[in-house]
């Protein structure tokens, strides 16, 4: 297209009036230029003006090639499908609210999973050029991942070109007014980096490191800030307690900045608190621990693989002399733009639901699709005049599709709504439904929908619009003018065949939605009744700060409330725990064996019982050779076919130098003897079962690092409650975290309570729109066959002939849906089996559940309709024609 | 007069405003009385086709147009050939010699 060309059509689109007033103008100048002539050759003014016009033509088709040229006749007959289409909805308002509502819940269902993607994926966060931000970490050469050591830190800082700043943090849990809180200890060029600024007072800044006025600084997070201190707007140079520390409040982060975690942040301290919330992490210890995340800003036109590259090989420098397999071998650069980097990780995570609520959108669609089918073949009528009377048939699906476009306009605002409205509800029924205990822990980034989403809705709505009305159109205005002008409008069969797929690609959706969700709700229900063999109902953890550690347990020895007290380095159902090489004696192989250091009391709080040998006793605190209880499992690995009892075993000590975890807790175990076995029971998650080899380790109840496990009396919450403010009282600060035990087993099951709903009501809502498909179909069909039908009653058929002859084509779509659906809730099934342990690759019940309520609904929504077919009178239907 | 007026070739009607601007830029009906004057008559410009045809020779980026005061003081568009659009006159010119070079020969022969 010429520069020319394109010049023109705009003026002319965007001054009609001009362009058109000038051709007048210009036709009118030569007319005037043509009577002037012939006035000239003796004619009279009025004649010879009369020939003018007469020699000129007709005016108004001059005009209209003209027009054309200028290329507004698009314009001009999208106007004139737009004005005919608010026509035709006028006149079938029912339709049009249908279709609009239909869509819009599909689009609104699609836009708030979107929303969510938007907001953990897609939306950056609100700091200064967030795309070049990196999270940082390593991998050793036999694959295990590391974060970094403060030699690490101040090695890759000295004169790193590939970064324009490198920040370190470790992140800390505890609780702030007595409520869950997550923050993160951070290096004072922290926030220079990111060029986040303050809402009041400062931001941690690189003096910070230092005590000021003897007492060091924090900044709260903007909602923690309204949340926790109700907006105090003497807030700065306030003094509060974290962990019974006082620190000096110097100031409040602005607002919509809350970190660059999934889990917003509520506090930050500078990096030389970190031993007041973890006591054990001492950064300058020889050990030389890694505790540091790092947060890199890559230097300009730098890329992400060179600054890999650069930092590897400050990795490799740094870590000279140490033995090879815990040298660097790979540098991790992780884009630390969004909550969940773009990767295509996070892309698979969102996968399965996206797919889930794209089916329910594509049902929608489907159902829309033929709601417009049905309708095209109602106007073939006025259809066939059209292209009589010379409409081309693109003109018509033109027409047609804007009809569908005019549709899905109200349909966008409406989807727009409801996922506003899905996710407000939804996440409110989450925090209602949670375990209350479990509530401070869980927090979500902000959700609100942005323009991202609503481009999302406009560009859903737009595609949906061309599905659902393209290929009707298509279908629909496949008449040829001889027929049309012979009046014989009758349906081909093919618009029949894609209402039949449409309606089998309906049930399959609903049967694999159906059969997904009755496979959640019977793992939900499996583990709700899973016998994890501790008592959990009436046991309370208790995470202290050591300092504290001797007052809280003597505290809790003398409360009325608590029955017995046990301690565990790892509260069981929480955490991973961990594991430790072990040799046997008399054996050279090493065997890797989850541990985890209890007291004596401990399989008397959790009762866990004791299959052979005995549990720990006093004595064994004081024994020279240091005992250990195996679980079931434990035994039959490390001596098979023999009792482990009495068998010592020798705890290795990594290789001096290695970096990792090394437990210095461990270093008194170096030789043990099985004292007893325990049962089996569930330690870490119940999707694990039970059966994990576990090995226990006696430890003292006040050691450093430990949990303690309280048996209380009396109402669990109540006494849960009372132990925390009695705690709080007498050693403030101390307690770091309370919970039953119990709910962490509800923490486990609530996960898959929520997808069991998730797939539910999208099964359900599927299922409606089948059934309004399959409903339409039928009626359909009777009301196209009602004279071959009043034939067949009138040469003697029965009432059941006739439900079987329209039943039997429901039951086969039913059946080829239902076939399909399954085949597929198959592969989903294997791809949740393959990833929680727990669950059946294949659960009957769920199947044939799932099946047979699509079963038994399409049936319904078939025999509704069919029974008009039974009704029909043959004389009265005979006479019609 | 006794001269039959013929019907112009189709496409021939663009080469003949291009030639006709050459040396001036003209109004429409300038043109099409410049066209029936050097054809002595013969060549008479369809009225209809004129126009559509001249907005069409704008759009194509051949000729221009801008409103002047015509010889007898009335407001009139006036057209004239751009560049691009005398290169298109030379090409479209060589190939209506070579045309009728070519069925005149035919004529002569056949």
């Amino acid at each position: 297209m010429k520069w020319s060309d394109v010049v023109l059509r705009v003026r002319a689109l965007f001054a009609p009036r001009r362009a058109e007033q000038e051709l007048s103008e210009e036709l009118e100048f030569h007319i005037e230029m043509q009577a002037r002539k012939h006035e000239a050759a003796g004619a009279d003014p009025h004649q010879a003006r009369a020939l003018a016009r007469r020699e000129f033509g007709n005016l108004d088709l001059v005009k209209e090639d003209a027009r054309d040229v200028r290329g507004l006749r698009p314009v001009e007959e999208i106007a004139q499908d737009v004005r005919y289409a608010l026509r035709a909805f006028r006149r079938a308002p029912t339709f049009a609210l249908s279709v609009v509502l239909t869509i819009g819940l599909g689009i609104g269902l699609t836009a708030s999973v979107f929303t969510i993607f938007n907001a953990y994926v897609l939306r950056p966060f609100d700091v200064r050029d967030p795309h070049s931000l990196y999270s940082l970490q390593w991998m050793d050469r036999v694959g295990r991942i590391h974060d970094f050591s403060l030699a690490d830190y101040s090695t890759l800082r000295r004169d790193n070109p590939a970064f324009a700043g490198l920040a370190a943090f470790h992140t800390v849990s505890t609780r702030l007014n007595g409520v869950a809180a997550n923050g993160d200890a951070v290096t004072g060029d922290f926030f220079g980096m990111l060029g986040v600024q303050p809402a009041l007072g400062r931001m941690l800044v690189p003096d910070d490191a230092g005590p000021v006025d003897g007492s060091p600084v924090i900044v709260l997070s903007h909602s923690a800030w309204r949340n926790r201190f109700g907006g105090d707007s003497n807030i700065v140079g306030r003094r509060i307690l974290l962990r019974g520390y006082p620190y000096q409040v110097v100031g409040v982060a602005r607002a919509g900045f809350e970190g660059l975690f999934k889990k917003p942040r509520d506090f930050w301290v500078p990096l030389g608190m970190l031993p007041r919330f973890e006591e054990s992490a001492d950064l300058s210890a020889p050990s030389r621990p890694e505790l540091l995340s790092l947060l890199g800003r890559l230097a300009p036109n730098t890329s992400e693989l060179q600054a890999a590259t650069a930092t590897l090989s400050k990795m490799q420098t740094q870590g000279a002399g140490r033995p090879d397999s815990s040298l660097a071998a790979h540098v991790f650069l992780i884009s630390r733009a969004s909550p969940l980097p773009r990767s295509l990780k996070s892309y698979l995570v969102f996968t399965p639901i996206a797919v889930a609520f794209a089916l329910v959108l594509l049902l929608a669609c489907a159902n829309v699709a033929n709601m417009m089918l049905a309708r095209g073949l109602a106007r073939q009528r006025e259809l066939g005049v059209r292209l009589a009377l010379g409409a081309s048939r693109a003109r018509l699906v033109r027409q047609l599709v804007t009809e569908s476009m005019l549709l899905a306009l109200p349909a966008v605002a409406l989807g727009f709504a409801i996922a506003w409205l899905a996710i407000g509800v939804g996440v409110r029924a989450m925090f209602a439904t949670l375990p209350a205990d479990l509530a401070p822990f869980v927090r979500l980034v902000p959700l609100q929908p942005d323009a991202r989403v609503l481009l999302f809705t406009f560009g859903t709505a737009f595609a949906s619009a061309l599905f659902f009305g393209l290929a009707p159109s298509l279908q629909t205005t496949k008449l040829s003018v001889v027929q049309a002008t012979r009046g014989n409008f009758g349906a081909e069969r093919s618009p029949t065949r894609l209402r039949n797929a449409l309606v089998v690609a309906q049930v399959t959706v609903s049967t694999l939605l159906l059969i997904v969700a009755a496979i959640l709700l019977r793992e939900a229900g499996r583990l709700g009744r899973t016998d994890i063999g501790i008592r959990t109902r009436d046991v309370v953890s208790i995470e202290t700060v050591d300092r504290s550690r001797a007052a809280v347990l003597a505290r809790l020895r003398q409360s009325a409330l608590v029955d017995v007290v046990a301690a565990a380095a790892t509260l069981p159902l929480d955490a991973h725990f961990p594991t430790v090489a072990v040799v046997r004696s008399g054996d050279s192989s090493v065997v890797d064996v989850a541990y985890n250091r209890v007291s004596s009391s401990y399989f008397d709080v959790l009762t866990i019982g004791i299959a052979g040998g005995r549990e720990f006793s006093p004595q064994d605190e004081h024994s020279a050779t240091p005992a250990v209880v195996v679980s079931e499992t434990a035994a039959r690995q490390l001596w098979p076919g023999a009792s482990p009892l009495g068998q010592t075993i020798h705890l290795q000590r990594r290789e001096a130098g290695v970096r990792g975890a090394d437990d210095s807790s461990l270093r008194q175990f170096q030789n043990a003897r099985v004292v007893g076995i325990a049962r089996n029971v569930v330690t870490q998650s119940l999707e694990n079962g039970s059966d994990r080899a576990v090995m226990y380790l006696l430890t003292n109840a006040d050691s450093s690092g430990c949990c303690f496990l309280a048996k209380v009396r009396g109402d669990p919450a109540l006494a849960k409650r009372t132990l925390d403010d009695d705690l709080e009282r007498t050693t403030p600060g101390a307690v770091s975290r309370i919970d039953r035990l119990e709910t962490f087993v509800a923490g486990g099951v609530y996960p898959y309570r929520v997808a069991y709903w998730v797939s539910l009501s999208l099964g359900i809502l599927a299922l409606c729109l089948t059934l309004a498909g399959v409903y339409g179909v039928v009626s359909y069909v009777v009301g196209q066959r009602t004279r071959e039908i009043g034939i067949r009653l009138a040469l003697g058929a029965t009432t059941r002939d006739v439900l079987k002859l329209v039943l039997s084509q429901s039951v086969r779509h039913a059946f080829s849906g239902i076939a399909i659906g399954g085949i597929l809730a198959m592969g989903v099934a294997r791809v949740l089996a393959s990833s929680i342990q727990s669950m059946p690759a294949f659960d009957l019940v769920a199947f044939v559940g799932g099946s047979l309520c699509v079963l038994a609904a399409c049936m319904g929504a078939a025999f509704v309709p069919s029974r008009a077919a039974t009704t029909i009178d043959p004389t009265t239907t005979l006479r019609q024609e | 007069m006794t001269t039959t007026r013929l019907d112009l070739l189709q496409g021939t009607l663009d080469l003949l405003i291009l030639r006709t601007l050459v040396a001036e830029s003209r109004h429409g009906w300038a043109i099409s009385e410049r066209i029936q004057l050097l054809s002595r008559d013969v060549l008479r410009v369809n009225q209809g086709s004129l126009y559509p045809a001249l907005h069409r020779l704008e759009h194509q980026g051949w000729i221009t147009s801008e409103w002047g005061v015509s010889e007898l003081g009335r407001r009139a568009r006036f057209y004239s050939l751009t560049a691009s659009g005398r290169r298109q006159l030379d090409e479209e010119a060589e190939q209506w010699t070579r045309f009728s070079a070519a069925v005149g020969r035919v004529m002569r022969l056949a």
